[in-house]
């Protein structure tokens, strides 16, 4: 069978052995694995999978017809593939506006954050992170054995900048997620750019690095990303995902963007050749096609009032998020929701201490698939689906 | 919730920050000398002119499987991203416990035994991490392939490098006398650029040596060409790494497998040593799931495998022919390479291949006068050698003009 994106349509239907894999492979969102009180495996592969902050529809088709072209060239270095990595990278900088010397690749932006951990921390230098926030950093630390300052959100679960501030003397990395996961929280570029000037002030020779994973679902108008803030300032790096709105969670590319001095030290700790052809050829074709990452934006911010709106009725607050999840507050433990939720094939977020007591990371599946979701939060809650749900059906 | 209460992870102190700072770009120029080019393409700076990768050329550079992983493995891939592409989407996390399971199973080993790795690069880096300090460094061939030596500098830990033998092997007399003390000994077998592998026994010997007189040394076996090799004597390591937790052995999905771009490897070994990598490795963050799922069709049907095998073989047997005849000598390659004595310069041989169309390897700069030539199909090594007869001409001529030159009278 040639491998054209026609097979790809009209192909036959996978091996059942393979279908199998699938099925089992499908089954689990990333986080689960990490995870404090990890979700239940659902009991089937009809399962909405509301958990890992992935995308439900994966990469835009230009991008998937990219992936499959790229499949014949499986057995190149992608220093020889074409799209190779020198394609990507210079893509990245064409969008950015950037120099390709600005820009470190890697294996999902996971890559970025750990190395980014290893290098500019450690000797007697902290890192500073909030809590609860995206857990790399703390993973990181605590492997190397070093101090790692978690400063908790404040009481609208935004992320304490003074507070962070005031723990970065002598820090040598930073860890900024915005939009935060799991709280969905952004804060406004006034406010970051603040804050990073104070933390150069406080720690010029920290690494400030801004975790912009979740930057194109943000709908706010007001949002800036920091990356022409990174592309000038010494120090600063801000690391963005494939894995969200790209729908490439599973294809596992990032990237690092910011001055070149730190560009550079984080490229001498990359993996070898990290990104793989596939990625590399979905991520040279989404960056050319940024009318899909707009249609996504949109039917995640619908499918997001609608889930937002459904808990509102029901009686439970959520964050104003700006992300592909809500972060609820249930009152009540989230084991106890979610184990209810899986029963029902609805597979919700793990634990987020200090936070699961009382609250829940969903992330934001179809539309239908939301539909389904609130008609079950509705039973395991105990409200009354319809009318909560009513005011935007 | 405002009051500040800092949760801390803390302790000992790990000072790697000073070298970093210490680091210039020579120290980056260094590693990259240091290293093969296959780990070069992950390193290369961008250049700053948007230079597309797309080539007509022959690409004999890279000790690449031509043919790819074969159809059943794209298959496989395309039937995991789904018909609408929605499985690209997924984290796959699960699916690394079968993956070591399965890869455990294939050495007759279990889960516990393997760690996968993004290419067996990663299993190169995290080797050298692991067991490699500012007291006890590596000790490599030279030259071999460079990511061991390569991550070892960059961490400011000691690299000794030794020479090979006349025949170009790795020199394991000298590698034994070389281990005392040392974190972490490197071996490539069959070796990396020169082709040539040592006998199981010859190997397992050494390596019992080693244990014998380091007891706190690892020994790492790259065996990522161990496919490739077809002498009877070659063995692969991995019974002497499942019984002995100082010793493991790297396999790659990127030269008989085919799957160079797709960045799959593993390493086998002892459960302790194996759990040490894991721990500093934490949760796979880096291999996809098309990759993996790749690996594991792939690793699944031999018959492919043995096929693939065979046809390098019939390229290799022609190639070494085509050069023997025209009156130059190798090395006796156990692998998807071949390592000519073109008694001329490499670098300007190299050059004159590629005006010509056909890209070959970097070879080393310890023996400048030797051609690292990737084997290509059948097909394409038929073009390449009217290319390599050119280019040799070429460089014979250049070479004779220049003796013409130095030795002409005057001035």
């Amino acid at each position: 069978m040639p491998l054209t994106r026609r097979a790809l349509f009209r192909g036959p239907r996978p091996e059942p052995t393979l279908s199998a894999l699938a099925t089992m492979i499908a089954a689990r969102g990333h986080e689960e694995s990490l995870a404090v009180g990890a979700a239940p495996a659902p009991p089937n592969a009809d399962a909405i999978r509301i958990s890992g902050n992935e995308n439900p529809l994966g990469p835009g088709p230009r991008a998937l017809e990219a992936v499959i072209a790229a499949l014949e060239q499986s057995g190149r270095y992608p220093l020889n593939s074409h799209p190779g990595g020198t394609d990507l990278t210079a893509a990245i900088a064409e969008r950015f506006d950037a120099d390709p010397e600005q820009i470190v690749v890697g294996a999902g932006s996971s890559e970025i954050l750990r190395n980014a951990v290893r290098v500019f921390a450690g000797g007697g230098r902290h890192v500073v992170t909030a809590d609860p926030s995206y857990g790399s950093p703390v993973t990181e630390s605590t492997k190397l054995g070093y101090t790692c300052l978690q400063v908790p959100v404040d009481s609208e679960l935004r992320l304490d900048l003074d507070g962070m501030t005031s723990r970065a003397r002598g820090a040598g990395f930073v860890y900024l997620c915005n939009p935060n996961n799991p709280t969905a929280t952004i804060h406004p570029p006034a406010a970051l750019e603040n804050f990073i000037v104070a933390i150069r002030r406080a720690a010029p020779e920290a690494l400030i690095l801004v975790d912009e994973a979740y930057h194109d679902y943000v709908t706010d108008p007001g949002h800036r990303s920091m990356i022409p803030l990174a592309l000038s300032e010494p120090n600063v790096v801000v690391a963005r995902t494939f894995s969200k709105a790209y729908g490439m969670a599973g294809l596992r590319l990032g990237f690092g963007i910011g001055h070149r001095d730190a560009v550079e030290t984080l490229r001498r700790y990359k993996l070898s050749a990290n990104a793989n052809v596939l990625a590399i050829a979905a991520g040279v074709a989404s960056l050319r096609d940024p009318g899909h990452i707009e249609r996504e934006r949109e039917r995640n911010r619908e499918a997001r009032t609608f889930t937002r709106v459904f808990f509102d009725k029901a009686g439970y607050r959520s964050t104003e998020s700006q992300t592909n999840f809500l972060f609820v507050e249930l009152r009540r433990p989230a084991k106890g929701f979610r184990d209810a939720c899986g029963k029902r094939n609805v597979v919700v977020g793990r634990d987020f201490p200090p936070m699961e007591k009382i609250h829940c990371r969903i992330s934001i599946g179809t539309m239908e698939e939301m539909r389904r979701a609130c008609d079950v939060f509705a039973e395991v809650l105990d409200v009354a689906a319809t009318d909560a749900a009513g005011g935007v059906q | 919730m405002s009051a500040m209460s800092m949760r801390m992870t803390s302790a000992m102190s790990v000072s790697r920050r000073s070298f970093v700072k210490s680091m210039g770009t020579g120290a980056a120029a260094l590693l990259v000398g240091a290293r093969g080019r296959e780990a070069w393409a992950g390193t290369q700076s961008a250049t700053s002119a948007f230079v597309p990768s797309a080539t007509s050329d022959l690409l004999l550079s890279s000790n690449e499987n031509p043919l790819g992983p074969g159809q059943h493995v794209l298959e496989a891939m395309q039937g995991i991203l789904g018909e609408s592409g929605a499985g690209a989407g997924r984290y796959f996390f699960a699916q690394q416990a079968k993956m070591r399971e399965v890869l455990g199973a294939a050495h007759g080993a279990r889960e516990s035994n393997v760690v996968v790795g993004a290419g067996s690069s990663e299993i190169l880096l995290i080797a050298a991490d692991v067991f490699t300090t500012p007291d006890r460094g590596v000790v490599t061939p030279d030259p071999t392939f460079g990511t061991c030596a390569g991550r070892a500098a960059l961490l400011g830990h000691p690299v000794e490098r030794i020479g090979l033998d006349a025949a170009l092997r790795v020199d394991l007399q000298r590698m034994v006398s070389a281990a005392k003390g040392a974190g972490l000994v490197y071996l490539c077998n069959p070796n990396n650029p020169t082709a040539t592998a040592w006998s199981g026994p010859d190997m397992r010997a050494a390596i019992l040596e080693m244990l014998k007189i380091s007891p706190e040394t690892t020994i790492l076996v790259d065996e990522a060409y161990y496919e490739y090799a077809t002498d009877p004597s070659y063995a692969t390591m991995i019974p002497l790494a499942l019984e002995n937790p100082r010793v493991m052995v790297a396999r790659t999905f990127s030269k008989a497998y085919g799957m160079a771009g797709l960045r799959l490897g593993y390493g086998v070994s002892h459960e302790d040593t194996i759990k040490k990598m894991s721990d500093w490795r934490g949760m796979d963050m880096f291999t996809s799931v098309p990759g993996r799922v790749g690996a594991v069709v792939a690793l699944g049907n031999k018959p492919y495998l043995a096929k693939e095998v065979e046809r390098n073989e019939v390229v290799r047997r022609a190639t070494r022919k085509f050069f023997h005849d025209a009156g130059y000598e190798d090395t006796d390659s156990q692998a998807n390479f071949v390592y000519i004595d073109i008694r001329s310069s490499n670098e300007d041989f190299k050059k004159a291949c590629r005006e010509r169309g056909v890209r070959i390897g970097g070879g080393s700069k310890l023996y400048p006068k030797r051609a690292r030539i990737s084997l290509g199909t059948m097909e394409e090594m038929e073009r390449a050698f009217g290319v390599f007869e050119d280019a040799l001409k070429e460089v014979k001529q250049e070479l004779e003009a220049l003796l013409e030159q130095t030795h002409a009278p005057g001035e």
